[in-house]
């Protein structure tokens, strides 16, 4: 589990769609299209909050699904 | 036999000529006459078949094909006129894709090669709409407007019952001919208003969906070659396109309905 407060990663910029987001690598041009979930994940990290904080926020009955796909983000290079 | 030399033409801003012999000197001229422009050329293309021997054709100094294949020297010219405009797009984002004008709007045809965009392109022109460009959509974050390149659409052997495509020159139309060239009058730059993601299959007739606007942002990302020279400022630039057009996915089996649902999608009346 993360338990760090977030960031995003350097070199993004990200564009929100219809509660959708797509976050682009301006490095590279290598585009991630983040469903409603991600986009909402997206949008509270800020650097003031932690992957637990950020998951209970967004689904407190299932916290380790929102952490799980925060996981899969960090992988991405997307959030750190 | 002497080259005979031909008007100057534009490609988003590249300056090239085309003098050519015998009959290629009309024929090209033809293809090309939606993008002349007055002044002079940069850059000069020669295409000659001295004495029905091999085709050549030059830039300037330089030999970049010679065969007896006239086809295949057509289609060089075309894609070496595409490789000016890409390198002259300057602030312009551009696309993989086609681009049409209905009712003063532009619709933005975005696909891989083979999805149809051309044929569809084609088909929406033969009905009325303006043409902006085939292959090559040069979006100007600047203006907000899809500028005009209007090269002459290629048609592949599979649309040419679809769309009416006059009979090349002589010295191009053989069995081994796979794309033929359509000349299209341009129309003025437009605001798009719709992307269309096209795909082809006759067996399964047309359809059409609403396509998620993320998903529009990520496939015009995905057709912009040259998206990280333009940086976030492209990237924003396609965002807000989407953002304000209707997105959706055709399965053009019918060319008739599809050309319909196209107009649709800009907000006007079928044809």
């Amino acid at each position: 589990m993360v338990t760090d407060r977030l960031t995003r990663g350097a070199g993004l910029e990200s564009v929100e769609l219809d509660g959708e987001a797509v976050v682009f690598e301006i490095a590279t041009g290598r585009v991630h299209r983040l469903n409603a979930t991600g986009a909402a994940i997206w949008r509270l990290v800020d650097g003031s909050r932690s992957a637990a904080t950020i998951a209970a926020s967004i689904s407190p009955d299932r916290p380790s699904d929102i952490e799980q796909f925060i996981a899969e983000l960090v992988d991405l290079g997307l959030v750190h | 036999m002497t080259a005979r030399s031909l008007p100057a033409y534009g490609a988003l801003g590249a300056t090239f000529s085309i003098a050519g012999d015998g009959e290629w000197a009309g024929y090209i001229d033809e293809l090309y006459a939606a993008c002349r422009v007055d002044g002079p050329a940069a850059v000069r293309f020669t295409v000659l078949e001295p004495d029905r021997g091999a085709v050549t054709l030059t830039r300037d100094d330089e030999t970049l094909l010679a065969c007896e294949a006239g086809w295949a020297v057509l289609d060089r010219l075309v894609w070496e006129v595409n490789r000016l405009a890409w390198d002259a797009g300057g602030r312009r984002v551009l696309l993989h894709g086609a681009a049409v004008v209905i009712g003063g709007r532009a619709v933005v045809l975005c696909g891989a090669s083979g999805s149809g965009k051309s044929t569809l392109a084609a088909a929406l022109c033969a009905r009325g709409a303006g043409y902006l460009s085939d292959e090559i959509v040069a979006f100007d974050p600047a203006t907000g407007l899809v500028d005009p390149y209007p090269k002459p659409i290629s048609l592949r052997e599979g649309s040419w019952p679809l769309v009416a495509t006059p009979l090349p020159i002589s010295g191009v139309a053989t069995h081994m001919m796979r794309t033929r060239y359509l000349s299209v009058a341009s129309a003025a730059a437009a605001p798009p208003v719709a992307v269309v993601l096209p795909s082809h299959d006759a067996r399964q007739g047309t359809a059409v969906s609403a396509l998620a606007r993320s998903d529009a942002l990520v496939a015009l990302c995905g057709h912009a070659d040259e998206l990280v020279r333009h940086g976030a400022a492209g990237f924003r630039a396609l965002g807000a396109l989407v953002e304000r057009a209707t997105c959706i996915a055709l399965r053009a089996g019918d060319i008739d309905v599809a050309c319909d649902l196209v107009a649709e999608a800009a907000g006007a009346p079928p044809w």
